[in-house]
């Protein structure tokens, strides 16, 4: 079938499911999400009861709106605005959300004082969407603490579910940790790939995070780590890391930026030639950021992606759809993680019958969910959400059958592979509600 | 790390690349300095506006017509800028002038924003300079060199029109003393429009040369600011030849200190400056009294 009718076909089929009110559980489990199978229209608190009056609910974050990571924190915030679209509009939900956004240019004081006066004055009820970057999440984590308000994290760092957690915090991204874990395999079982490995690294948390869980693959599977360096957020020439790449003479490069970082790293490392002496994996590539990478560039390219649009998975197409339909351009994986959080979050208040803070993040503990990617679960222990991870390959000028037709999709790694155990760092200490 | 000829090659030529860049857009803010006295806080909004016509342009007209599009629409832009918003700050207070061109820059740049969004703009290398060349057993990207070459016959060109003809004679004249060049019954008026468009053009053909391997944004603006000031400064304001060996030097800094203090590369231009006034605060080879 041509990806067109596919798509075709399961946007209508998933429209009717959605705008008909046909919101419910896969089985009947909590975690209920958006299928086309249902039809009993139930929940488990809605099936007997009907929905939980949640009244009206303020969501809304900090975002990076300019900088770096703009186009990415435009993608969080219409996909935010979808879902509620979507929620306000269902008989699954009784509820009216108001959105509230504020940009904080990536400055982690910027995002606090933001998010400080979202919860206090604007009377939010969760934090969802943003913050855009690991250092911002980082510093609105521990004010949701302090205020008792669920933040539900599109962050990578591992801090979150580390010495940074805590009981108002979820990860709801694949963690730096989970990039990682989700992208060697592809180094590690291609024969091809050679056994040097080298990585250019962004130069804050997250990015150290991504290198040196691959310094320590590389160093249990028998490979040779050839170094690492750092570049500096924000880094409009990289042409001096790539040299350094090339000198230690890799097999292996990985490029772990985000953003426009990635796009001009991956741009300039092919405009280098550097794919023809080694293979070029960037663990989290979104399409966000490939639309500023050429084609001809984008096709030498490993990409690792927590989603990617070209895939049948759960309610993937009809997210797909309704995003491009509304905004004229596919969602990035950052789209699809704060689409489903948003849902989930909703799932949670409607199980509490509250927006209650507290309430709210004690039923999203342990949550478990079938939505975009197949089964997830945001675990008790450090909230972080397990879940799988997408091998991507770039695709080139003559491959691209429409716009945003940025890769095919290599692999889905499973959950197991990707998902540490749980507080695998030692250092999460959730403390109390 | 072992480190090998070849890398010492092409970091020197990775500097070499990045210090051309800013010669181009350094050129212009330096020689309006020099002539009109204004200290051009937009000056960046022309290198950010070369960059986004050349990756609209470049798509349906080809990579050189859209070179030759980046130049006019700079230039062009220059020409309305300095006649509708430039030229009633001649002689008024430099905070005045930084304050006004300042919010040039952001109506520019907030224009930018409106149009074409917050994400950044992508433009392909063309197929013909793609890739990697080798030159006597050292790999270098083509597309670098051929920006090495444009730029450095636009800063030949350059300082051949300001030494060896009448007009240069008279532009620099006019930057050392224009008292002097309007007794000598020359109307220095009629060359400030004509000044200020060549280095807004110099300005947006830089844009355009980087855009096909650097992010196209609307930030970029201030980043390249702030080095071209560095270059101005530490050359020596009004000097062109000064903001030459000032930008290579720089380029070359800023390359070679990646390799040893990765994370310094971005700040090492500040220190730059920083040594650059207390030590000679007149610049490489600037006119004491151009400070005062």
């Amino acid at each position: 079938m041509r990806r067109r009718e596919y798509l075709q076909r399961t946007t209508a089929a998933g429209s009717i499911a959605v705008f008909a009110g046909c919101l419910t559980d896969d089985d009947g489990s909590d975690g209920s999400t958006p299928t086309e199978d249902d039809s009993d229209g139930g929940t488990d608190s809605g099936s007997t009861s009907g929905p939980s009056d949640l009244g009206t609910m303020g969501l809304g974050a900090p975002l990076g709106l300019t900088g770096p990571y703009a186009s990415e924190a435009e993608d969080s915030r219409e996909a935010v605005e979808l879902a509620a679209e979507e929620i306000s509009n269902s008989d699954e939900f009784d509820v009216d959300i108001e959105l509230t956004w504020e940009d904080d240019e990536l400055d982690p004081s910027k995002s606090v004082q933001i998010a400080r006066r979202m919860i206090r004055e604007d009377g939010i009820d969760a934090i969802v969407g943003g913050p855009s970057s690991s250092s911002t999440g980082l510093a609105v984590a521990p004010l949701a603490a302090d205020e008792k308000v669920p933040f539900l994290s599109p962050n990578g760092t591992d801090k979150l579910n580390g010495e940074d957690c805590n009981r108002y915090t979820f990860q709801m991204a694949a963690s730096a940790t989970m990039s990682a874990r989700g992208t060697a395999p592809l180094a590690l079982d291609n024969e091809d790939f050679g056994d040097r490995w080298y990585a250019i690294t962004a130069d804050y948390a997250w990015g150290h995070d991504v290198s040196s869980e691959l310094e320590s693959i590389a160093e249990n599977n028998g490979k040779t780590w050839a170094g690492s360096v750092r570049s500096p957020f924000g880094t409009t020439d990289f042409s001096n890391f790539l040299n350094q790449a090339q000198n230690a003479d890799p097999d292996v490069l990985f490029l772990i930026h985000y953003g426009t970082d990635n796009a001009t790293a991956i741009e300039q490392a092919v405009s280098n030639g550097l794919h023809e002496d080694m293979e070029i994996v960037s663990p989290l590539a979104l399409i966000s950021a490939s639309r500023a990478i050429s084609p001809e560039s984008l096709q030498h390219i490993w990409a690792g992606n927590n989603w990617y649009h070209a895939n049948d998975m759960g309610q993937s197409q009809q997210f797909a759809e309704a995003f491009n339909d509304r905004v004229g351009r596919y969602p990035s994986d950052l789209a699809a993680t704060m689409y489903k959080t948003t849902y989930q979050l909703l799932e949670a208040a409607d199980r509490a019958g509250s927006t209650d803070g507290e309430a709210m993040a004690r039923e999203l503990e342990g949550a478990e969910y079938n939505m975009l990617k197949g089964d997830e679960r945001i675990r008790e222990e450090d909230h972080l959400n397990e879940q799988g991870y997408y091998v991507l390959r770039g695709k080139g000028p003559e491959q691209r059958e429409y716009e945003d037709d940025h890769f095919e999709v290599h692999n889905f790694v499973e959950p197991s592979q990707v998902t540490p155990e749980a507080n695998y760092g030692g250092a999460c200490d959730l403390g109390s509600f | 790390m072992p480190i090998s000829i070849d890398f010492i090659v092409t970091t020197a030529l990775n500097g070499l690349v990045q210090g051309v860049v800013l010669v181009l857009v350094a050129a212009g803010l330096s020689l309006v300095f020099g002539l009109m006295r204004v200290v051009n806080f937009a000056h960046g909004s022309f290198f950010m506006i070369g960059a986004y016509a050349g990756a609209l342009i470049a798509p349906t007209a080809g990579y050189f017509l859209a070179m030759l599009a980046a130049l006019v629409v700079g230039g062009i832009l220059g020409v309305v800028v300095e006649y509708l918003m430039i030229r009633p700050l001649y002689g008024k207070e430099p905070v005045v002038q930084i304050l006004a061109t300042f919010g040039i820059a952001l109506m520019i740049r907030e224009s930018i924003k409106w149009i074409y969004g917050t994400g950044s703009l992508s433009m392909s290398t063309p197929s013909y300079l793609r890739g990697p060349v080798s030159v006597a057993g050292i790999s270098y990207s083509l597309y670098s060199l051929f920006l090495l070459f444009v730029g450095i016959v636009v800063i030949v060109a350059l300082d051949y029109v300001l030494q060896s003809t009448d007009v240069g004679s008279i532009i620099r004249g006019a930057s050392r003393d224009p008292g002097m060049i309007r007794m000598l019954g020359i109307d220095i008026n009629h060359y400030w429009t004509g000044l200020f468009a060549v280095g807004s053009a110099l300005a947006a053909l830089a844009g355009m040369l980087v855009s096909p391997i650097q992010p196209i944004t609307p930030t970029m603006d201030f980043s390249m600011l702030l080095l071209a000031f560095v270059v101005v400064i530490f050359g020596g304001m009004g000097s062109y030849r000064g903001s030459v060996v000032a930008g290579l030097v720089l380029g070359q800094v800023m390359a070679f200190t990646t390799i040893f203090w990765a994370p310094g590369s971005n700040v090492i231009a500040l220190v730059v400056l920083a040594v650059a006034l207390l030590v000679q605060p007149e610049g490489l080879l600037g006119e004491p009294e151009v400070l005062e």
